[in-house]
């Protein structure tokens, strides 16, 4: 009978200490819940294949860190045991410290948990810049060469950011969580944690999720504006080739426009410059080992840590809020403003060109490469089958990420302070 | 460092939110557009040279290769005695050997057929001056998207 006894008070003990219990006490019942929004996003970015390769990761963070006891984001922590108490491992690891109060005590380091190391790459702002390297290296700048009006289309697209930063202090956010919200607007994912991580790391999780939802979202939430703004005819504007840019030209492009926006804006350099190196390793085609790996094996690396642990920032105190609700909402305004503002500017282009410029290539300065791109074309081909605008619609996308990138740069050195 | 026109940002200002908005929008998108506009000018003026050097290089290769066939063709009207002339053509505007070209493709159409190729002319080019073979390439390039 005594052994029955002890094997259910080994039992009881062992619940007692489990995670299943810490769902049903306090506040755990949020835990639930976030688990079931881990599991919806692993649902999405499974079968619906949103984002996968980002979605995936981040839900999967969101699931860790959402199961009580898991400590995969604990804070490493030290502990003042007694001399009396301690061990003689203990002792000999940590050593002995006498105390004001004239007790010796050793101090016990407990270790973190596995992503809260991973997550010093966030904080750090590590992640973001290797991800740009990676994207730099796998772009193709040359439609930009050959039509740098497309700029204009990249920096249109940044409005609805500035626009989004309004409406979020309007509705009471302070202003560096504002800057950080707003720049969901800049369809970038890695810019906005860069950003959120410099100035408002609280809100990581919510506005990464809410930043890579829209870009997996681009097909369905910009045709719609894209029809609203412009005519038929205007739709079906074909533009004539793009002009052939030369080797030279495609190696002395990152060159150049690290040199002015580094000089103009330092803060944007860490994005900027990254871009811009992987983009100079895959044109000079003198360091292809290089350029693959930054386009491969890096990406792929860096994607796993920085998808986990944004993930792991969505704990359910911060994000079952209603704040989490505004940011969804407020992101969702900023990405319509600036694919709006895009398209505006694409119609003002074909006015003044005299109809020779699409203005549905405008859509495509939000930057999320190259889907915003792939969107143009549909939605052009849906009024001219024969039109063909991917590669003009490829020169505003890259624009794009060099316009959110200096659009980022100025949030930081503004807020940052 | 383009920031540094900006007023000094301080907790002042961030406690006047009108204020706030309108220093951050307005300096936020003039500074994204002063920093791109630039860079259009840049490369405006970098692709407006390159391309006159490559324009330069390009017309010495062609006056150069222009001497060369001429050349080449002084010798051949010395060394042939009697060209046999080309096929030919329906306005002279399509080459013999297109025309020759087409008539065989006509030929492995037909199933062995007898047939007549009585003319041959141009359609018109689609619009955008895509040729059918560029759109094709096109089509082929851009497909994965």
């Amino acid at each position: 009978m005594e052994i029955l006894h002890s094997i259910w008070a080994s039992i009881l003990s062992i619940l007692n200490e489990s995670g299943l219990l810490g769902l049903f006490e306090g506040e755990g019942w949020k835990n639930a819940i976030m688990i079931v929004v881990a599991c919806f996003l692993l649902y999405l970015a499974i079968g619906k294949q949103f984002e996968p390769l980002l979605l995936l990761p981040i839900a999967f963070g969101m699931l860790l860190v959402n199961l009580p006891l898991s400590g995969v984001m604990d804070v490493p922590t030290t502990e003042l045991v007694p001399l009396a108490k301690a061990s003689a491992t203990e002792i000999a690891k940590y050593g002995q410290v006498i105390m004001p109060d004239g007790q010796t005590y050793v101090e016990v380091a407990h270790s973190g948990g596995l992503l809260y190391y991973l997550y010093l790459g966030v904080k750090l702002g590590i992640y973001p810049p290797l991800i740009f390297l990676g994207i730099g290296a796998m772009s193709d700048f040359g439609p930009l060469i050959a039509n740098p009006k497309s700029f204009i289309l990249g920096a249109a697209a940044q409005i609805g950011i500035f626009f989004t930063f309004c409406g979020a202090i309007l509705l009471g956010f302070n202003a560096k969580v504002a800057g950080s919200i707003a720049i969901i607007g800049g369809a970038d994912g890695p810019t906005a944690i860069y950003v959120t991580s410099k100035l408002a790391a609280d809100y990581l999780g919510p506005i990464a999720v809410a930043a890579y939802s829209y870009m997996a979202l681009v097909p369905i939430i910009q045709p719609p504006i894209m029809r609203l703004l412009t005519t038929k005819k205007e739709r079906a504007v074909v533009m004539t080739q793009l002009r052939t840019v030369s080797k030279t030209e495609k190696i002395m492009f990152p060159i150049i426009v690290t040199i002015v926006v580094a000089l103009l804006l330092p803060s944007a350099a860490p994005l900027v410059g990254m871009l811009m190196l992987g983009n100079l390793m895959r044109e000079s085609g003198v360091v292809k080992r290089i350029s693959d790996a930054a386009q491969n094996e890096l990406m792929n690396i860096v994607t796993i840590f920085l998808g986990t642990t944004v993930g792991a920032t969505a704990r359910a105190e911060v994000f079952l809020t209603p704040e989490t609700l505004m940011i969804v909402g407020l992101g969702l305004a900023a990405f319509c403003l600036g694919t709006a503002f895009g398209v505006i500017f694409g119609k003002l282009m074909y006015i003044f060109t005299g109809g020779k410029v699409n203005p549905l290539i405008g859509s495509a300065g939000v930057s999320a490469v190259p889907m915003a791109a792939r969107v143009s074309q549909k939605v052009g081909q849906e009024t001219n089958p024969s039109n063909y605008l991917l590669m003009h619609a490829l020169g505003p996308n890259v624009a794009g990420v060099i316009g959110s990138a200096v659009a980022a740069g100025v949030l930081l050195a503004v807020l940052g302070k | 460092m383009l920031t540094s026109f900006l007023p000094s940002i301080g907790t002042e200002l961030f406690d006047d939110k009108g204020m706030l908005m309108a220093v951050i929008t307005t300096s936020g998108i003039l500074i994204v557009f002063v920093i791109l506009l630039l860079l259009i000018i840049i490369f405006y003026a970098y692709g407006g040279i390159f391309r006159a050097v490559t324009a330069s290089k390009e017309k010495k290769l062609a006056a150069q290769k222009a001497a060369d066939d001429a050349e080449k063709a002084k010798i051949s009207e010395e060394a042939v005695s009697a060209v046999q002339p080309a096929a030919p053509s329906d306005d002279g505007s399509i080459p013999g050997e297109i025309i020759a070209v087409i008539a065989a493709a006509v030929a492995a159409m037909s199933g062995g057929k007898k047939y007549a190729v009585k003319k041959v002319s141009r359609t018109q080019k689609p619009t955008g001056g895509r040729t059918a073979w560029a759109s094709m390439g096109v089509y082929e390039n851009t497909r994965p998207f």
